[in-house]
Order: C-alpha cells, then structure tokens, then sequence
C-alpha cells in the first residue's frame, strides 16, 4: 500500500485546483476542501500530508490533539535532549518550517496500511487510543539561501508510531467526535552517525531561526 | 547501591515527610520518584513480585526496546502482563541469581511539558543499568544475561488511577517505562550474554 510520489502528485493538483477555485470565488473560501473530513486515522494521516505539503499549519495544528507529544527518534533523542515536544512546540516548529522563505520545497510521503488502525490494548485514561504503524515515511526538504545551492534534508523510509484518539482533549467534549493525532513517534532506526530524521527536519526549523 | 540506600535513609530521617518503616524495610515510602526507583531496585533484588507490583500504575505500560520490539510484533505490557512475566522471571527455578545495580541523578525528576491527561505525570531516567540475571537450567553450566550501559526511561504520576480513585490516593506510581536498549552491548564473554531488560524479561517463561 505504498502511497507514491504520483499519489502525492495528484495531492498538489488537488491542491491547486483547489487553490484556483478559491480564487474564482468571491466568497471567503480558503480552500479547505482540499482536506478530508477528520473523522477516521487514515483521514487524518492524509490531511498531515495535505498540510505539509501545502504549507498549511492551521490545518496541521488541527490534527493535534490539545495534550498531543511529538517523540523524538532515538538518536536525536540522546544527542539533543529532546523528549518530546507538545502541541505548542511542533505546530512553532513545523509554522517556522512553512514560513520560512529559503525553504523552496517541502514533499512528504507516507506509506501505510488504509484501515490498520488498531487498539493495542491501552487501558484508562489511554482507552479509546489507537495506532497506525507506519512502515514508511520519507519528507523532503529543500532549503536555498540567496546565493547559495539548494541543500536537501531528507529523511527516507523511516517507521513512524501514530497514535489517535477521539476528542481533542480527555474526557472529550461530546460535540467534539473528530480523531485527532495524540503521539507521534519518530522511530527512525538508532545510529551513530544518523541519517536526517523528521525529528531533526522539524528542530532545523529551516534553520531560518540561525539565518537571521 | 546498598550506600545509596543508606544515604536515602539518612535523607529519610531528617524529614519528617520521609518516614522510614520502624522494622528497617530496605522499602521506602513511594512517595518520590527516587524512591520509587530504590524500590524497584530492592524489588528486583529481592525478588518480590509483590513490591515490584506496588509500584506500577492501574495503566502501566511497559514498552519494549526496539529490537525486543520487532521481534515480538507487540509495543507494550500492561501491567498484568508485565507484573506476570516478571513473576515467573523472580520464581523461576532456573534462575539462580540476580543482581542489580541501578544509577540515576537523584532529584532528577521533571515535568516536561505533560499536558492533561499528563499534565501530573514526571519522568526520570536511568543513566545507566546494571543487571545480571543467571540462569542454571538442570544439568548445565551457568548462562548470565547482561544487561549493562544502557537507558531506561521511567514516567511517574501520583494516583494509581487516572483521575485519582479517591483523595487518598496520593502514593506515586510508575506509569510507563521504557527500554531503550541502546547503547553498544559489551563483547560477549563466556560467562556472560549480552542482553536488554526486555529480552530479560520476554525469555521468563513460567515453568
């Protein structure tokens, strides 16, 4: 069930014609449409590929539950100290990413298996949780400075956690029935010299924070 | 370790919080997260079932370090599961020894950020893990188990239950903890197999 490039192709003309029929609207539409009702796993997984690729963090920030945490992959985990990052903290990381001017392109592309969501057998308050494996999930990233030659960081293949719950927040309100993305777990292999995981795209930042 | 020990139950009489059991239990009051984790160590070492179940939450996870992980096909334990597999390492015949020697930076403990549900939760982590576990099935020579130079994280909340299953309970539990079986395993010498703590664990087959 690998979602190819030409699947992530067809996610950008969804984009933009989504785009153009916001600009042939008077109306105050932003495009959202381009987006899948939040209402499943493999929805909301789907949006997350949507909202990076379109640069959104309005619709990203959606996806996170309130007491959301993004864990680090191991490696970074021990070299920079990172543990976890909050709601706050990823959707500042990935609204510096998306805003960054030198950051030319961003292409994710996630593979997993449409309706694995499963319930592992959390017990209270993490009862109503549950997962997708993902087997695959590769971002790219490509930063050029004025002046300079485009770098890439690239993570490639790396398995990923994602953990889903009903409700932004627990106990959840009862008009809020929407999945939203409760952990991430960046479970790109351990090594000591590592290759570029989403966890370290996310902490550059675009390195714009370092450029000015 | 025992001078930690010793040094917990010095810090213990100076306050009066930190009540120390009358009989000289090597078992603390789990009230802090450093205690907790004396505990554990005194559980293991003494190979109480009993203690070692005391000290985890009503949803304890234990989760897997990632190779133990693979192989398994399965994240975590609850704590049935766990206290369980641990049970029958503590009972098991086979097993003629264990030794434990844990480090930590006391009053290391932090909040990092937990939102609610989480927001009460704290974590502490083991810099470095010493276990030995030997293992003399009949008729055979002694096989020791290492665990040695590796991470374990441990999360903590009070309440055993969340939210609390009433105003007393206060105690401090271990909600979660985690093998991270990093760390460049030692070379194998005859006496000794290099291992991780869920490897330890997974392999406690009850006879």
């Amino acid at each position: 069930m690998r979602r190819s490039r030409s699947n992530s192709a067809i996610g950008i003309a969804l984009v933009l014609i989504g785009f153009l029929a916001a600009c042939s609207d008077d109306d105050t539409d932003t495009g959202s449409t381009t987006y899948l009702p939040q209402t499943s796993e493999d929805n909301v997984l789907e949006n997350v590929i949507r909202s990076w690729e379109e640069r959104d963090v309005a619709a990203y920030a959606k996806l996170l539950a309130a007491d959301y945490q993004f864990y680090s992959d191991p490696t970074t985990r021990t070299q920079l100290g990172i543990e976890f990052w909050t709601r706050t903290t990823d959707s500042l990381s990935a609204e510096a990413i998306f805003n960054c001017p030198a950051v030319k392109s961003i292409e994710v592309d996630i593979d997993w298996v449409r309706g694995s969501a499963r319930d592992p057998g959390f017990l209270d308050p993490r009862r109503e949780w549950t997962r997708i494996d993902i087997t695959s999930l590769s971002v790219e990233v490509v930063i050029q400075e004025p002046g300079e030659a485009p770098v890439t960081y690239r993570c490639d293949r790396h398995p990923q956690a994602a953990l889903f719950r009903r409700g932004s927040r627990f106990p959840a309100a009862q008009t809020d029935d929407l999945v939203y993305l409760v952990e991430w777990r960046d479970e790109a292999p351990e090594a000591e010299m590592p290759p570029m995981t989403w966890t370290r795209i996310k902490a550059s930042k675009g390195e714009c924070g370092s450029k000015r | 370790m025992w001078s930690l020990i010793a040094v917990l139950g010095l810090i213990s009489c100076s306050d009066d919080d930190d009540y120390v059991d009358p009989h000289n239990s090597p078992y603390l009051p789990q009230t802090s997260q450093d205690k907790i984790l004396n505990n554990f160590q005194v559980a293991w070492r003494e190979r109480s079932i009993t203690e070692y179940s005391k000290l985890l939450s009503a949803d304890y996870q234990y989760y897997f370090d990632p190779a133990t992980k693979a192989q398994l096909g399965i994240d975590f334990w609850t704590r049935i599961e766990d206290s369980t597999r641990v049970q029958c390492l503590f009972n098991h015949p086979d097993v003629t020894k264990i030794t434990i020697d844990l480090t930590w930076p006391l009053h290391s403990a932090q909040s990092a950020g937990f939102a609610p549900p989480r927001h009460t939760w704290t974590k502490q982590f083991l810099t470095d893990v010493f276990l030995d576990v030997d293992v003399m099935p009949a008729g055979s020579p002694v096989t020791t188990y290492r665990v040695e130079d590796q991470t374990q994280r441990f999360f903590f909340r009070r309440g055993r239950t969340y939210p609390p299953s009433g105003p007393a309970d206060t105690l401090m539990y271990i909600v979660e903890w985690r093998d991270d079986g990093s760390g460049g395993f030692k070379p194998s010498t005859a006496a000794s197999q290099p291992s991780t703590w869920s490897s330890i664990k997974t392999r406690s087959n009850c006879p």
